[in-house]
């Protein structure tokens, strides 16, 4: 039991750590001259080569790739992960300041796509209606294959310039919330709709519930009592793809309500090449990645009684 | 097969599947095709978007670049049938003219991950364990940054433009490639004449290019078909955020980002290049699952 916790806290650090070496090669040494990425582009005219030299000798530049690194790594792991270069501000300053209105619109997004996902996977099953079925079950793929801006531009045009309901962007009040959530929600909702709807049908063919059925379990009841907690379980292993989708659309829903947040503050930290705040981000997300997994990793065996027999045995 | 529990009411018919039993023939995929409709209008749509890409004079005689100012803002109609942008171009002739930016984008970001992630996948799978577990492992760290924070940190390293776009959507999918590869590889190590070109005294890459490439490169080749459509929907997204073609240049996700300033007056200047990108996509998400299909 130890050990297979010890080697999945293990891993979750190796997954932080080489983020950040990949980070590292491509956003320090990939360039041909960093110091002039970490200059505002506007200001790359009146900086004098002496401040650059300055600047190239506290980051290191002038040293070997590998010294530079160990540097870099040994400040990060010390807190210090280099300042904005737009704001002057320390990176985790800055995305301490965004973090937590993307969380808040993350997790409300999470939760109604799972909703979703249920809804569809659950009625596919229980339906018997074959076209209703069939017409729920080519829903998951589709929603992947819409861009994540056309359904934030269709929902800001039909829901706040033609029907006026809600604002078209900002961040303040509920109604803010809104279509940002729905926008994010549909892409996220795709793959846990897809891997519920597949396991529901695989799980409705088992033995067991074909017991149950003998038994005189209704549909309805047999559903939700036997066939759904077996079915869903297998969801959690998707939460790195959920989590991805969950960044990647928050970086393009912030930018077309104009929210401030974390992906907002990716978006124009690439914009502008602000390479410190870009390696954050990486870091920050593959840790959440890595914190993540290792929540599913130890949970798992809690819910599945096979699982933790094994990892006991073992 | 279908086909055998049909019943066989006319001669042409047996025959069609006596031919058809030990091989799929062309004929009878198409066959096959026209049952479904959908697919067939799925590769009509890449069929005309690859069309346009390649010959976009053909279908448009407008100019992309330049338009009539007193024509700006113009409704779709026949004349201009996806309407006109506030210089007056014709957004039809953009969205000809686009496609070729995007789906060459695309083509070099799926050709990337198939060359690069198809050879790290196939020497890992053939490699010792250790090494194996050792790219493997790195290959898992590709994943466990969301794609398109990856591809937004390579293109900050290497700068905007259509080809940097296509290599860092490229380098992303390189760790789905690697994994299709090395484990098909993993199999077909197993096999009897594998073995026994070794037997024979082959070296190494001997059996490697002949023997071991050619018998797994077939599911990684599905599976580009499938990275096509995805690819196409990040060179859009990073298109729409600006990394891409710069402005005067036609781009499908450049032309939604640019129409979004007119969305509330003039809806279909973001919309319409939108819903394209949103029909390819779908049309060729639409064909690799058909081609996955025929292969169980």
């Amino acid at each position: 039991m130890l050990r297979y916790l010890a080697g999945k806290v293990a891993r979750a650090a190796f997954v932080v750590w080489a983020a950040y070496t990949l980070s590292f090669v491509l956003l320090y040494l990939l360039p041909v001259n960093a110091v002039d990425l970490l200059f505002n582009p506007n200001e790359q005219q009146v900086i004098t080569p002496a401040v650059k030299a300055k600047i190239a000798d506290y980051y290191g530049f002038n040293k070997p790739a590998v010294v530079q690194y160990f540097d870099r790594l040994w400040a990060a792991l010390h807190g210090d992960m280099g300042a904005s270069v737009q704001s002057g501000q320390p990176v985790w300053a800055e995305i301490g300041s965004v973090i937590w209105p993307t969380i808040a619109l993350a997790l409300c997004a999470l939760l109604l796509a799972v909703l979703i996902a249920f809804t569809i996977a659950f009625t596919a099953s229980y339906t018997r209606q074959r076209w209703l079925a069939n017409l729920l079950q080519s829903l998951p793929p589709a929603t992947v294959s819409v861009p994540v801006f056309l359904i934030g531009l269709i929902l800001i045009q039909v829901f706040a310039f033609r029907l006026g309901w809600f604002p078209p962007m900002g961040t303040t009040g509920a109604a803010a919330l809104v279509l940002p959530l729905i926008t994010l929600a549909i892409p996220v909702s795709g793959p846990i709709a897809q891997l519920l709807t597949d396991s529901f049908l695989t799980e409705r063919n088992s033995p067991y519930v074909v017991t149950a059925i003998a038994k005189g379990g209704t549909r309805r009841w047999v559903l939700v009592r036997e066939v759904f907690r077996n079915a869903s379980l297998p969801a959690l292993t998707i939460a790195g793809i959920i989590l991805g989708n969950l960044l990647a659309g928050a970086v393009v829903v912030e930018t077309i309500y104009s929210r401030a947040g974390l992906g907002r503050l990716t978006e124009t930290a690439v914009g502008t090449k602000d390479i410190p705040i870009i390696q954050g981000v990486v870091v920050v997300t593959a840790t959440v990645f890595a914190v993540a997994n290792l929540a599913v990793d130890l949970i798992y065996p809690l819910l599945d009684p096979r699982l933790k027999a094994r990892i006991v045995t073992s | 097969m279908t086909a055998l529990t049909e019943p066989i009411d006319s001669p042409e018919a047996a025959d069609e599947v006596a031919v058809a039993r030990p091989v799929a023939s062309p004929l009878r995929r198409a066959l096959t095709a026209v049952r479904s409709p959908t697919l067939v209008i799925a590769w009509l749509i890449v069929l005309t978007v690859i069309a346009w890409a390649v010959a976009p004079q053909l279908f448009t005689h407008s100019n992309p670049l330049v338009g009539n100012p007193e024509q700006a803002f113009e409704a779709p109609s026949w004349h201009h049938l996806f309407g006109t942008d506030q210089l007056g171009r014709d957004m039809f002739s953009r969205v000809v003219y686009g496609s070729r930016n995007t789906l060459t984008a695309t083509l070099y970001a799926v050709l990337v991950g198939f060359v690069a992630g198809g050879t790290i996948g196939l020497l890992s799978g053939y490699a010792d364990g250790t090494t194996d577990a050792v790219v493997m492992r790195f290959i898992d760290v590709l994943l466990s940054v969301p794609t398109l924070l990856l591809a937004m940190t390579v293109v900050a390293a290497l700068g905007y433009g259509v080809l940097n776009v296509a290599l860092a959507v490229g380098i992303v999918s390189i760790a789905s490639f690697a994994r299709v590869m090395r484990s098909q590889v993993l199999k077909v190590v197993q096999s009897e004449y594998v073995e026994a070109a070794r037997g024979l005294g082959s070296r190494w890459p001997r059996v490697l290019v002949l023997h071991v490439l050619p018998n797994s490169v077939r599911s990684v080749l599905s599976l580009a078909a499938l990275e096509f459509g995805t690819a196409v929907l990040a060179v859009a997204t990073l298109g729409f955020l600006g990394y891409g073609a710069p402005p005067p240049q036609p781009e499908w996700g450049l032309a939604v980002s640019e129409g979004r300033a007119f969305l509330d007056t003039y809806p279909w200047l973001a919309l319409i290049p939108g819903a394209v990108i949103a029909v390819v996509v779908l049309a060729s998400n639409r064909i690799s699952t058909a081609s996955r299909g025929r292969r169980r």
